[in-house]
C-alpha cells in the first residue's frame, strides 16, 4: 500500500509540476508567517520580526530548487544540470567545440550520405499503398533461365497460368518487362525506358494517377507517362492527357500520368512510360516471345511459407515451356530497392562504402578523444576541487560524458545537413544514355541512424577521457603540480592508443583505395582483343515494329550506306551486340559424332566489315566474305579457346560444329575479352549476319576524329530511313565499356578521399601527441642537455617515439588490410588483394607523413634551453 | 561552498527526527522544526533548507503523507502525518541510530 502511495506521489509530482510549485509557495509563506508571529510574541516590532523571519528562512529560490530536486527523479534534474554545465563549458572553449563539431559532421555526413544510398538501394519501401503486401514471384529453374531487372522471368502465357491458379493467394498478380521503346510525339523518335505491363499493374500497386487515369485490362491502346518524363517532355502540361503518341510505330493515347515519386518498381531504373502488353504486341502473339517478371499483392492473412509451397506446386505442375529447363521451386521476394538477385552484391558494395565512411568518423572521433584527454589535463584542478567538495566520481564521469555526447550529437546534426546536400547532388547526377536516377533522400530511418552513430561514438570515445579525468590524486592535483606524475603517463598511453588506432584505420582506407586504383589500372591495361577507341555505337531494334526480315535487311543496309557516307566516318558495320558491354548471348555447341564434345559458347552475329573494322585478328583462315550468303554453306569463325576446347591438338580449320545446323569453321580469331573485362579465356564464335538475320543490331561507327555531332547525324539518317525507330544506347563505345568500371571508380575515389581525410586527421593526432610529449618532457630534456646530451640525441628521442607509434599503427592497419581486403578479390581484375605495391606505397606514404608530423615537435625539443626549462618549476 | 555544512551533517539524522516528531501526531512543517528545537532544548536547530526537502523525500518514500489542514491560528497549512510504513521505518532507524551512537561512545571511551 505504502509502496503504491509512494509511486503515486512520484508520478503526481512529475506530471503536476505546477501544483507542486504552488503548494511549495504556500507552505513557505506559512512558515515565514508563523516565524514572524513567534518573533512578534517575543516583543519585536512586526516589521523587524518579518525581516528576521525572512533572514532565517534564507533564499526562497534555493529552497525551491532543493525541493524540486527532492521530488523530481534525481537523474532528470542532474541531466538538466549537466546540460547547463556542458553549454557553459563549450561556450568557454569555442574553438575546441567548433573543431570537434566540424570533424564529427564530416564523419557522420559521409557515413549518413552513404547509408542513405544503402537505404534507397536495399531497405526503402515502394511509394505505393501497403508496400509490405507486395511480393515478387520468383520461379527458380535449372538449365536455361531468363533473369533481368524484373527478377526471374517467365513467358507471358506462364504468367497467365500462374495468375489463374493463384487467385486465392493474391488480390492481384501483375506482370512487367523493362524495355527501351522508341517514343515519338511530333518530331523524331527518342528512346525511352519503358515497362510493358499487364493491365492490372497499377491496380495491384494501388497507385493514384496525378493526372488523367491509368489504363485497365481491356482498354484501347493507351500509355501512362511517369511524372518525371511528363515534367521533362511536356512541362507538366495536363492537356497531354488524351493526346496521341507513337510507341514503336504504333499509335496510343496518353491515358494519364503516374504519381510523382513513383519511377517504377526497381530503384535507380527510372521509367518514362508504361505500355500495356496486349496493345504493344501484335494481337495474341504475346504468348510466344515476351518474358516477364511477376509480382503480386498477397491477400491479408496469407502466410508466406505456405503461399510459397502452393506456388511451387503450381509451377512444377505447369507444362514445361523450354527444353532442358526444369522448374525447381517458386518463392516470394520482397519488392523495393534493387532486384532480389542483385541484393547480396550491391549490399556488400554499399556496405563497404558505409563502413569506409564510418572509419572516417572513428578516426575523427579518436582525434576528439585525444583533445578531450588534453582538456582533462587542463581541468585537473577543477575536477580535483569538485571531488574534494564531495562530488561523486560517477556523477563527474556522467557530466563529462554528457559533454562529449552533446558535442557528437551537434556534429550529428551537422552531418545530417551534409548528407542532405550530398544526396541532393546525387539525385541530379545523370549518366548520358542510361536511364538511371538515384533518389536517396534521407528518411526517418536515415536520421535515426545518423543520430545513433553520433551518440554512440560520443559515448564510446568520451568514456576513456572522462574516466581518466576523475582518476587522479587529489592532493597532487590541487597543489597544481602538472608534472609527469603517474597518471600523466597513463593518459599518455591512452592518447598513443587513440593515435595508433587512427593511423591503423587511415592505413586500411588507403590500402583499400589503393587496391581499387591498381585494380582499375589493371582492368584498363587489359587487352580486350579489339580496338574500341574512335568507335561509337547505337542499337537499332526492329523487333516491336513488325518489320519482317526482307524489309529489315533493306533498312539495315540502307542505314549502313548512309552512315558510311557521313563526313569523317571511316568505317561502319552491324553486329548483334557490342562487346564488353555486358550484353551476351550463348548457345550449346558440339562437334560431330563419334567423339562429340558438347559445351556452351558465347557468340556474336556480325557483318563482313566488322572483324576488320574492330581490329579483331585472325590467326588462321579467313573472315566473312561476299560469298557467305544465305544460300551458301553455313560458316563460323571461332576463337582460339573454343578451338582448343573442341579439337584439342588438331587443326580446327575446315572442321564442322553443330549448333542446330552444322557449320564449317573457316577462321580462327585471336582470343580476346567479350562479355566482361575480368574474364579469362571465354569460348566465343562469330556467325555471319548475311546467313543469320537479327532484328536487333548494334551499329558500330568508326570516325577519323572525335565528332560531338556524330550521334545526332546518325539519328538524322535513321529518321530518313524509318522515322519510328529510335537509336538506343547511343554513345562512344569506350564509355559504354567503362560503365562496369563505374563502381570501382566510385569506390576508389570515395575511399581514397576518405583515406586522405583520415590521414590528415591522423597526422594531426600524431602532431598533437608528440607536441604534448615535448612540452611534458621539457624538464627531462633540459636535464639531458645539461648533462651533455647533444640536441640531435634529444630530437632523435622524440622522433623515435613518433615513428614507433606510427609504425605500430601502420602494422595494425596492414593486418586489418590483410584481413579485410580479401573480400575485394572478385573486383580487382585478378590483382592480388595483398598487392605488395599497394601495401608498400601506402605504408611508405604513411611513414613519411608520420615522420613529418613528429619532426616539427622534435625540432621544438631541439630548442629546449636547459636554463629555462629547469628553472620553470 | 554554501554554508550548509551543518545541514549536511544533519541530513542523515533529520529523517529520524522528523519521523519521531510526527509519532506524536500530525504537524505542519514549521511546527516540526519548532518541536525539534523545543525538545532538544535549543540544541538542534533545524534549517528550513534541509527540513522541507526531507519532508518531500519522506513523502516519496511513503513514510509520511500530507494533507491540507487548519492550523492553530486558523490558517491553511500542510499537515504531515506518519504512515504505517513510516512507523516501521522509525523503528528501524531508531535502532540503527542507537547502534551508531553506542559505537561512537565506545570509541570515545576507549583509553
Amino acid at each position: 500500500m505504502s509502496l503504491f502511495a509512494g509511486v503515486g506521489a512520484r508520478l503526481r509530482s512529475l506530471f503536476r509540476g505546477g501544483d507542486a510549485e504552488s503548494r511549495m509557495d504556500e507552505e513557505f509563506h506559512f512558515h515565514v508567517d508563523m516565524q514572524t508571529e513567534k518573533y512578534v510574541s517575543r516583543g519585536l516590532s512586526r516589521a523587524e520580526a518579518r525581516r528576521r523571519a525572512l533572514l532565517d528562512f534564507g533564499g526562497v529560490e534555493r529552497h525551491r530548487e532543493a525541493m524540486r530536486d527532492a521530488h523530481r527523479p534525481r537523474f532528470l534534474s542532474e541531466l538538466a544540470q549537466d546540460a547547463r554545465f556542458t553549454a557553459r563549458a563549450l561556450r568557454h572553449n569555442r574553438a575546441f567545440a567548433v573543431t570537434a563539431v566540424l570533424i564529427v559532421s564530416l564523419g557522420v555526413g559521409a557515413t549518413t550520405a552513404l547509408f542513405s544510398l544503402a537505404n534507397a538501394l536495399l531497405f526503402r519501401e515502394l511509394p505505393v499503398a501497403a508496400p509490405d503486401e507486395l511480393y515478387g514471384v520468383q520461379e527458380v529453374r535449372s538449365g536455361g533461365a531468363s533473369i533481368g531487372m524484373e527478377g526471374r522471368r517467365v513467358p507471358y502465357s506462364r504468367y497467365v497460368a500462374y495468375r489463374e491458379a493463384s487467385e486465392d493467394l493474391f488480390t492481384g498478380l501483375a506482370a512487367h518487362a523493362f524495355q527501351t521503346v522508341s517514343l515519338r510525339t511530333d518530331g523524331a523518335a527518342a528512346p525511352v525506358q519503358a515497362a510493358l505491363t499487364s493491365g492490372n499493374y497499377f491496380r495491384v500497386l494501388g497507385l493514384r494517377p496525378s493526372a488523367g487515369r491509368f489504363y485497365a485490362e481491356d482498354d484501347e491502346p493507351s500509355v501512362v507517362l511517369s511524372h518525371r518524363y511528363w515534367q521533362q517532355q511536356f512541362d507538366g502540361d495536363p492537356a497531354v492527357v488524351g493526346r496521341p503518341v507513337h510507341v514503336d510505330g504504333k499509335t496510343y493515347t496518353i491515358a494519364g500520368v503516374a504519381p510523382s515519386g513513383f519511377d517504377g518498381t526497381v530503384v535507380a531504373l527510372a521509367l518514362g512510360v508504361w505500355v500495356p502488353f496486349r496493345a504493344h504486341m501484335a494481337t495474341d502473339s504475346i504468348a510466344s516471345d515476351s518474358w516477364v517478371g511477376m509480382f503480386g499483392r498477397v491477400r491479408q492473412g496469407a502466410a508466406i511459407p505456405s503461399a510459397e509451397a502452393r506456388l511451387s506446386t503450381i509451377g512444377t505442375r505447369l507444362p514445361p515451356d523450354l527444353e532442358q529447363s526444369t522448374v525447381e521451386r517458386t518463392y516470394l521476394a520482397r519488392m523495393g530497392g534493387v532486384p532480389d538477385l542483385l541484393r547480396p552484391r550491391i549490399g556488400g558494395f554499399v556496405g563497404m562504402l558505409v563502413a569506409a565512411g564510418f572509419l572516417v568518423l572513428l578516426i575523427g572521433a579518436a582525434n576528439i578523444a585525444a583533445m578531450l584527454l588534453a582538456r582533462a589535463v587542463a581541468r585537473r584542478r577543477e575536477v580535483a576541487l569538485r571531488l574534494a567538495l564531495g562530488a561523486g566520481r560517477g556523477r563527474l564521469v556522467r557530466q563529462l560524458l554528457t559533454e562529449s555526447t552533446v558535442l557528437f550529437l551537434l556534429g550529428g546534426i551537422g552531418g545530417i545537413g551534409l548528407a542532405y546536400i550530398v544526396t541532393g547532388f546525387l539525385s541530379r547526377v545523370r549518366l548520358p544514355g542510361v536511364p538511371v536516377a538515384i533518389e536517396a533522400p534521407p528518411d526517418l530511418r536515415v536520421l535515426g541512424f545518423a543520430l545513433g552513430i553520433a551518440g554512440l561514438t560520443g559515448l564510446a570515445f568520451g568514456l576513456a577521457p572522462a574516466l581518466h579525468a576523475v582518476r587522479l590524486e587529489l592532493a597532487g592535483a590541487l597543489k597544481g603540480g602538472g608534472g609527469a606524475s603517474g597518471d600523466g603517463t597513463g593518459r599518455m598511453r591512452g592518447r598513443s592508443l587513440f593515435v595508433g588506432a587512427q593511423i591503423a584505420f587511415a592505413m586500411l582506407l588507403l590500402i583499400t583505395a589503393g587496391l581499387f586504383v591498381r585494380g582499375l589500372q589493371r582492368g584498363l591495361a587489359l587487352d580486350p582483343g579489339f580496338r574500341a577507341d574512335g568507335v561509337t555505337v547505337g542499337t537499332i531494334n526492329l523487333e516491336p515494329h513488325r518489320i519482317g526480315e526482307e524489309e529489315g535487311r533493306v533498312l539495315q543496309e540502307e542505314l549502313l550506306r548512309r552512315v558510311r557516307a557521313l563526313p569523317g566516318v571511316s568505317a561502319a558495320s552491324l553486329a548483334r551486340v557490342a562487346l564488353l558491354t555486358g550484353d551476351s548471348h550463348s548457345n550449346d555447341v558440339s562437334t560431330i559424332a563419334p567423339d562429340s564434345v558438347r559445351l556452351t559458347s558465347s557468340y556474336n552475329i556480325v557483318d563482313t566489315a566488322y572483324l576488320g573494322m574492330m581490329g579483331i585478328d585472325l590467326v588462321a583462315g579467313r573472315g566473312f566474305g561476299p560469298g557467305d550468303t544465305r544460300g551458301a554453306p553455313p560458316v563460323v569463325i571461332i576463337n582460339e579457346t573454343l578451338a582448343r576446347r573442341l579439337w584439342p591438338g588438331r587443326n580446327p580449320l575446315g572442321m564442322r560444329l553443330r549448333r542446330g545446323q552444322e557449320y564449317e569453321v573457316v577462321g580462327i580469331a585471336r582470343d580476346g575479352r567479350y562479355v566482361d573485362l575480368g574474364e579469362e579465356r571465354r569460348e566465343f564464335m562469330f556467325f555471319s549476319a548475311a546467313q543469320h538475320y537479327a532484328p536487333v543490331m548494334t551499329l558500330h561507327v568508326r570516325t577519323r576524329a572525335a565528332d560531338p555531332r556524330l550521334i545526332e547525324s546518325i539519328r538524322e539518317e535513321l529518321r530518313a530511313v524509318q522515322p519510328d525507330v529510335a537509336l538506343e544506347f547511343a554513345m562512344p563505345l569506350p564509355r559504354m565499356i567503362g560503365f562496369p568500371l563505374l563502381p570501382l571508380r566510385l569506390a576508389a575515389g570515395l575511399i581514397g578521399a576518405f583515406g586522405v581525410l583520415g590521414l590528415v586527421l591522423a597526422a594531426a593526432g600524431v602532431y598533437g601527441v608528440m607536441s604534448y610529449q615535448v612540452a611534458q618532457r621539457a624538464r627531462e630534456f633540459g636535464i639531458r642537455i645539461a648533462l651533455g646530451a647533444r640536441p640531435a640525441d634529444v630530437a632523435g628521442l622524440v622522433l623515435r617515439r613518433g615513428v614507433t607509434l606510427s609504425l605500430g599503427g601502420a602494422l595494425a592497419g596492414a593486418a586489418l588490410g590483410v584481413a579485410v581486403t580479401r573480400l575485394l578479390s572478385g573486383m580487382l581484375f585478378g590483382l592480388n588483394p595483398l598487392d605488395p605495391v599497394t601495401f608498400g606505397t601506402v605504408g611508405g606514404a604513411l611513414a613519411a607523413v608520420a615522420v613529418l608530423a613528429s619532426w616539427v615537435p622534435a625540432r621544438r625539443a631541439l630548442r629546449v634551453d636547459p636554463t629555462v626549462s629547469l628553472r620553470s618549476e | 561552498m554554501p554554508p550548509n555544512t551543518q545541514a549536511d551533517a544533519l541530513r542523515g539524522t533529520i529523517d529520524l527526527l522528523v519521523l519521531k516528531t510526527l509519532l506524536a501526531g500530525p504537524l505542519h512543517g514549521w511546527g516540526i522544526g519548532e518541536r525539534i528545537q523545543q525538545i532538544s532544548r535549543g540544541v538542534l536547530d533545524v534549517n528550513q533548507g534541509s527540513l522541507y526537502p526531507a519532508l518531500q523525500r519522506l513523502e516519496h518514500r511513503g513514510a509520511i503523507q500530507s494533507d491540507w489542514g487548519v492550523s492553530e491560528n486558523n490558517r491553511r497549512a500542510r499537515y504531515y502525518r506518519l504512515t504505517p510504513a513510516g512507523r516501521r521505518a522509525l523503528g528501524a532507524e531508531t535502532e540503527s541510530w542507537r547502534r551508531f551512537a553506542a559505537a561512537v561512545e565506545t570509541v570515545l571511551l576507549a583509553p
